[in-house]
This record gives structure tokens, C-alpha cells and sequence, in this order.
């Protein structure tokens, strides 16, 4: 099947039938190894202690609530410039996935920073971009529920969402370009990871769980889209046949 | 002082916490993905009982029906 097919939403939803459970199968695996490491493999840290665990979800978190945003900017591209049917469709339904993987990164970085740094919070260059970021994705599920036409929606939300990708190197430059409490990257560096391998490994097992869950849940909603709108279109069907003049203002 | 600052039964609770709020959260969006799933389902397999077709549909149908 060529890239191309997938722009068919019927074919989109045949295959994505066919892979959801491969999916959730890695899924769960991923999860059941990365726990397992994470909670009896991995050593715990000579200044941390145990809280060194929070890493194990708070960094994924983090990763993937970027590259949600990644994924939405990208269809907000396809969107704009190739009006790919499929696109909108993507960059919708990431947005609530992108929000929840934002609020774990702040919170679970909260637990995290209470016991390391004494405080819950600080209005630090990191902290308050990725707390932008969130309110980014609130405010984008705000604006798709505002319009009637998702086709609208889309196009709203493309042009949102890509100006507000301009975060996202403020997110990931953030601890280098200003004085933070945070501290700066330590697994994707040019040098290569700082991080013990007994921790790497953990946490890199569990960052494709997350990953693979994104795209699990991901798929998922792409599908609850796509019925979503094919109601829409039954019923704009169905208000045609009883009266067209209705139909026709529903249309406008 | 170091001893009590890194001291593991005072630090558990953040850990459990951070576990306990992202399986809940994840938990949650999954669950609220798989009933709009079920429910979009529903009121399609309402639309269709009832004989509503898109245009495509029914143009593919009638297709079918003259061949």
C-alpha cells in the first residue's frame, strides 16, 4: 500500500483495524518491561535517592509532549499546503493526546522538584514554556470546538498551531539559553547521554511505551474522527432529502 | 543532614504519587477515547438502519445495482 492510499479514509480505517492490536499488544509489553526495569532493575540514585524514579515518566511525558506538538505542526502543514484529508483529521486528534502528556510532565516534574529543588513550582525559562505549551493545546481544543465546519476548524487550528511551534525550540534550548532550575538535557546531546546505562536503558524502554501508546491512542481518536464526520455527513444527507433549503443554510 | 534530606519513607509518596496520577490520567484518556469510539459507532450504525446514505454510497450502489 502506497503513502498515498492512506489519504482514502475508508482505507485508513481498514488498516488501522488491522494494526490497533499489534499496537496495544507493544503497547502493554513495552509498559510490563519498562516498569519492571524501572522499579527492580534500575539503581537508585546516590544524591536522588528514589525519587529518581519519577524520571521514568516524567522525562517520556515530557518527549512526547513535544512530539505531539511535532505531529500537529507537520499536519497542520499538510493541512495548509497539500489540503491532505487526512491531515486536520491527525493534527485534531493528537491535541487532547499532546495536552494530557503536557499536564503529566508538569505534574509528575512538580512531585519531582518539591523533594530535589524544595518547591513545587518556579517561573523558570522551562517550566513556564512547557506550561505555555499546555495552555497551547487547551486553547487549540477550545478553537476546533468553536467552528461548525471542521474543514474551518482546520484551517484555523493549522495556522494556531504553526505559530505556536515557535515553543518548542524555546522548550528544548530553554535550559541552555537562560538560567534555570532545571537541568540541562542529558540523554539527547551532541557528546552522547551523561546518564549511567543501569538508568538509560529504563528509561529509554520507557519512552517507546510511551511513544507506542501516543500512537495507539493516536490512531484511535484519527478513527473516532473520521466516524465523527461521516455522522456529520449522514445527517446533513438526511436534512438534505427531508428539506433541501434546511440542508443548504446547515451548509453555509 | 544529607541522610535526612534524601530520606527514602519521606520520598516514596512523590514517587507513588507521580505513578498513581499518570496511570489515572492515561487510565482516564484511554477510556474516554474508546466510549467516543463506541458512541460515533452507534449513531453511524443508527444513521445507516435508517437507510441515510451519502451521495457516494448511494451513487456506488446504484452503480452496483445497473452493472
Amino acid at each position: 500500500m502506497a503513502l498515498i492510499d492512506l489519504a482514502n479514509p475508508t482505507r485508513f480505517l481498514r488498516l488501522t483495524n488491522r494494526l490497533l492490536p499489534w499496537l496495544i499488544g507493544a503497547t502493554a509489553l513495552c509498559f510490563a518491561v519498562g516498569l519492571y526495569l524501572s522499579f527492580f532493575v534500575a539503581p537508585e540514585d546516590y544524591q536522588q535517592g528514589q525519587t529518581v524514579r519519577i524520571m521514568f515518566i516524567h522525562v517520556p511525558a515530557a518527549w512526547l509532549s513535544m512530539m505531539c506538538y511535532g505531529v500537529m505542526a507537520i499536519a497542520s502543514i499538510g493541512t495548509l499546503v497539500w489540503k491532505h484529508p487526512l491531515a486536520d483529521v491527525s493534527a485534531k486528534a493528537a491535541a487532547p493526546i499532546g495536552a494530557a502528556f503536557t499536564f503529566l510532565a508538569l505534574i509528575t516534574g512538580s512531585l519531582w522538584g518539591k523533594p530535589m529543588w524544595g518547591t513545587w513550582w518556579v517561573w523558570d525559562a522551562r517550566l513556564t514554556s512547557v506550561l505555555v505549551l499546555f495552555i497551547m493545546y487547551l486553547g487549540l481544543i477550545a478553537l476546533w470546538r468553536t467552528f461548525e465546519d471542521p474543514i474551518q476548524a482546520g484551517k484555523a487550528a493549522a495556522v494556531l498551531t504553526l505559530v505556536g511551534s515557535i515553543n518548542l525550540p524555546i522548550i528544548k534550548f530553554s535550559v541552555d539559553w537562560w538560567n534555570t532550575l532545571h537541568q540541562p538535557a542529558a540523554v539527547v546531546r551532541m557528546d552522547g547521554p551523561t546518564i549511567h546505562p543501569d538508568i538509560l536503558i529504563p528509561l529509554l524502554v520507557m519512552a517507546l511505551a510511551f511513544t507506542l501508546l501516543f500512537a495507539t491512542l493516536h490512531m484511535m481518536n484519527m478513527r473516532n474522527e473520521i466516524l465523527r464526520r461521516r455522522v456529520r455527513a449522514l445527517r446533513m444527507r438526511a436534512a438534505s432529502v427531508a428539506s433541501p433549503a434546511l440542508a443548504h443554510s446547515i451548509a453555509e | 543532614m544529607s541522610s535526612d534530606l534524601f530520606n527514602l519513607s519521606t520520598h516514596d509518596g512523590f514517587v507513588l504519587a507521580s505513578y498513581l496520577i499518570s496511570f489515572v490520567v492515561i487510565l482516564g484518556l484511554t477510556i474516554s477515547i474508546r466510549l467516543d469510539g463506541s458512541r460515533q459507532q452507534k449513531i453511524l450504525d443508527e444513521l445507516e438502519a435508517q437507510g441515510i446514505k451519502t451521495r457516494r454510497d448511494g451513487s456506488a450502489q446504484s452503480k452496483r445495482g445497473t452493472s
